[in-house]
């Protein structure tokens, strides 16, 4: 899986940032940006094997297609990554607390030290979606499971 | 002292007062990080009430793992949709089986898990859905490996980059 580092944020990208989780959603970028939504649950902070690691949970829904995404992403709190001290596994849910899809652990690489994991891409005319994401951290001899906070609710 | 002196010596403490303040709140939100729940971003810890389930006739519990505190203690049947639209229950062993928390018991190096990924991690896992009773399979579960997660998000026109922007 293609995952990419964390970039370095601009100032003026840090008071987007701020801006924007004030209200708890953003607009995302690329080819999706005129119809798509998304939002970052607060991130999570949790120390196993010595590393500090922070994990966050992500929605994406499209009110258009009506389609929904999750995604957690776990990493190092400052730093990088080592290859699969992370994991994240990626839970799409809706209000009734459902769980409607669910991916598999997904470890950080060498060239991909963030661990990034996906749900399916669930498609839904009626609901309202959330993230709540797991995260993994190498103990030394095992992981650690730990849950991410909740996302915001976005409707698709 | 000069008055120059003065606002330079004033304007390092606040600076190593915000440097060092930042610092204590990046450890303390480490610190009472525990399991099964990420701790706050200011370091606040959060009090967890272990989750109480209903039991099927089977004895055997039954609800969201919304309503968990941690991993380990989401209920025996986890309440789910289907791939039909229809809404019961997949097993919590066959959710771990499929999601590889399972193969992840066995890891005895976090390259085993990279290992794991590159084979099995890359291939979707259907599981059944039941009713309430843990016994009547009413539709399927799909958990998605990689490939198809990717393959479906690059078609949604997202990439890994997106949920990484925060950073």
């Amino acid at each position: 899986m293609e995952a990419r580092r964390f970039r370095k944020p601009s100032f003026r990208a840090l008071v987007l940032v701020a801006f924007l989780s004030a209200f708890g959603v953003s607009a995302s970028t690329g080819v999706a940006y005129a119809v798509s939504t998304s939002a970052y649950g607060n991130p999570g902070f949790f120390t196993v094997g010595g590393i500090t690691f922070e994990n966050v949970a992500h929605v994406t829904t499209d009110a258009s297609a009506h389609w929904a995404n999750a995604t957690t992403v776990t990493q190092k709190y400052g730093g990088t990554t080592p290859a699969g001290a992370a994991g994240s596994r990626g839970r799409l849910f809706i209000p009734n607390e459902v769980l409607m899809c669910e991916g598999v652990n997904t470890y950080g690489t060498t060239s991909s030290p963030s661990a990034v994991g996906r749900s399916c891409t669930k498609t839904n005319t009626i609901s309202e979606w959330y993230s709540w994401g797991v995260s993994l951290g190498w103990n030394g001899n095992g992981y650690n499971s730990y849950y991410t906070y909740k996302s915001p609710r976005l409707n698709s | 002292m000069k008055r120059t002196t003065r606002i330079a010596a004033g304007t390092g403490a606040l600076v190593a007062a915000i440097v060092l303040g930042l610092g204590a709140g990046a450890a303390t939100a480490g610190s009472f990080a525990f399991l099964g729940l990420s701790s706050s971003p200011n370091g606040a810890p959060h009090p967890i009430k272990a989750p109480q389930y209903e039991t099927n006739a089977a004895g055997e519990t039954y609800g969201s793992a919304a309503d968990a505190t941690s991993p380990e203690n989401e209920p025996d049947l986890i309440r789910a949709q289907a791939t039909n639209g229809k809404t019961g229950y997949v097993k919590k062993v066959d959710l771990d089986a499929a999601n590889g928390t399972t193969a992840a018991e066995s890891f005895k190096s976090p390259e085993d898990a990279l290992r794991w990924q590159e084979t099995e991690g890359q291939l979707d896992h259907t599981i059944p859905v039941y009713d309430v009773d843990g016994v009547t399979q009413i539709g399927e579960f799909t958990v998605v490996g990689q490939k198809t997660a990717q393959e479906q998000a690059e078609q949604a026109g997202l990439d890994d980059s997106d949920a990484q922007q925060r950073g």
